[in-house]
């Protein structure tokens, strides 16, 4: 939801170990974040405290990002890496990245996801593919398959 | 001076003898009770030193009991700053009470609150209702509910373990974490 970006962000974690000299704190063991309608799941989590704002590092087998947009059609996300960056309000999704709406769905080695322009990045093999979808053209990608 | 004074002389010395060894033997036997402080005393300031003459930690109390026979020592509001590896983070530790067990454990209770003096670490206040200091190792622990508090973040757990040397703390259990939004 566009109301997310100004929620709290509430971590659920076993343990948390805080490095007070590089200002990050590690959470480990069925690790929760949320952020208003955003739910980041994972075996570990790392928050680094920028001056810009925090940058969250969900791994997991896969870790899980999932998002209720205010169309209400929700994107599910997950890779066994998951960078979530507050102040772009980006997600980076790497290794066996996949992301998804409703029946539509997007794999790649890495994709960054722009929450706020809800854009899609792709990048497969060594080859950088911009294919960028906006949740229009997830609309349309479904209807082609129906035409076909 | 004949026989019989120097033998009366010999016998008057070896009695006073006898009386003040034997004499000063039961003065000593006297048991100290170990429930009576050894001292009492108010207001105190306590500097203690490694051994390179590097101050290293600092107890500072309204009032300090000394058990001289267990070794231990009871405060009344300490405040405890321990510096250790003086450029690293120093740590101000206070509570209402406290027991150090033979200079090696530093115990403080009630309403304990740890202040992280060095400044841009992203948490400054460690709270709880008991923490003991490891002296020896440099350590901090609790199984108390925990909570850290910087800026914009509290977490808050079950249980601590923190290593003053390599600047780590960590809570053990059921650890819940808010990130607030940065200040408009």
């Amino acid at each position: 939801l566009a109301s997310d970006s100004q929620q709290p962000i509430n971590i659920y974690a076993d343990s948390n170990t805080v490095d007070l000299n590089s200002n990050t704190t590690t959470f480990f063991g069925n690790v929760v974040a949320t952020q208003g309608s955003i739910k980041m799941t994972g075996d570990k989590l790392i928050g680094i405290r920028e001056k810009t704002g925090e940058i969250m590092i969900s791994t997991g087998n896969p870790a899980t990002f999932y998002q209720m947009m205010d169309d209400g059609k929700p994107i599910n996300a997950q890779a066994q890496e998951i960078r979530y960056v507050k102040a772009t309000n980006k997600i980076i999704l790497s290794n066996n990245a996949v992301i998804s709406q409703l029946d539509s769905s997007y794999k790649a080695e890495k994709i960054t996801y722009d929450i706020s322009s809800r854009k899609i990045e792709g990048k497969k093999g060594n080859q950088q593919t911009r294919t960028v979808f906006t949740p229009a053209q997830f609309e349309s990608k479904k209807s082609d398959k129906s035409a076909d | 001076m004949n026989k019989l004074n120097v033998s009366t002389f010999c016998c008057f010395i070896l009695s006073l003898a006898l009386w003040r060894f034997f004499g000063q033997e039961q003065k000593e036997t006297q048991p100290i009770d170990p429930s009576q402080p050894y001292f009492v005393a108010k207001n105190t300031t306590t500097d203690t030193y490694n051994p390179l003459g590097q101050l290293d930690y600092t107890v500072k109390a309204n009032k300090i009991t000394y058990f001289r026979t267990k070794e231990v020592t009871q405060f009344e509001q300490p405040d405890v700053t321990v510096f250790r590896n003086n450029k690293q983070t120093i740590w101000q530790i206070n509570s209402l009470n406290g027991t150090l067990h033979q200079q090696s454990t530093l115990e403080l209770i009630d309403q304990v609150k740890a202040s992280n003096l060095t400044h841009d670490q992203h948490i400054h206040l460690i709270k709880t209702e008991k923490i003991s200091i490891d002296l020896l190792k440099n350590e901090l622990h609790s199984k108390e509910l925990v909570t850290f508090y910087g800026d914009q973040i509290e977490q808050r757990g079950k249980g601590l373990f923190a290593n003053l040397d390599d600047q780590r703390a960590s809570l053990l259990t059921n650890v819940t974490a808010t990130y607030l939004n940065d200040k408009p």
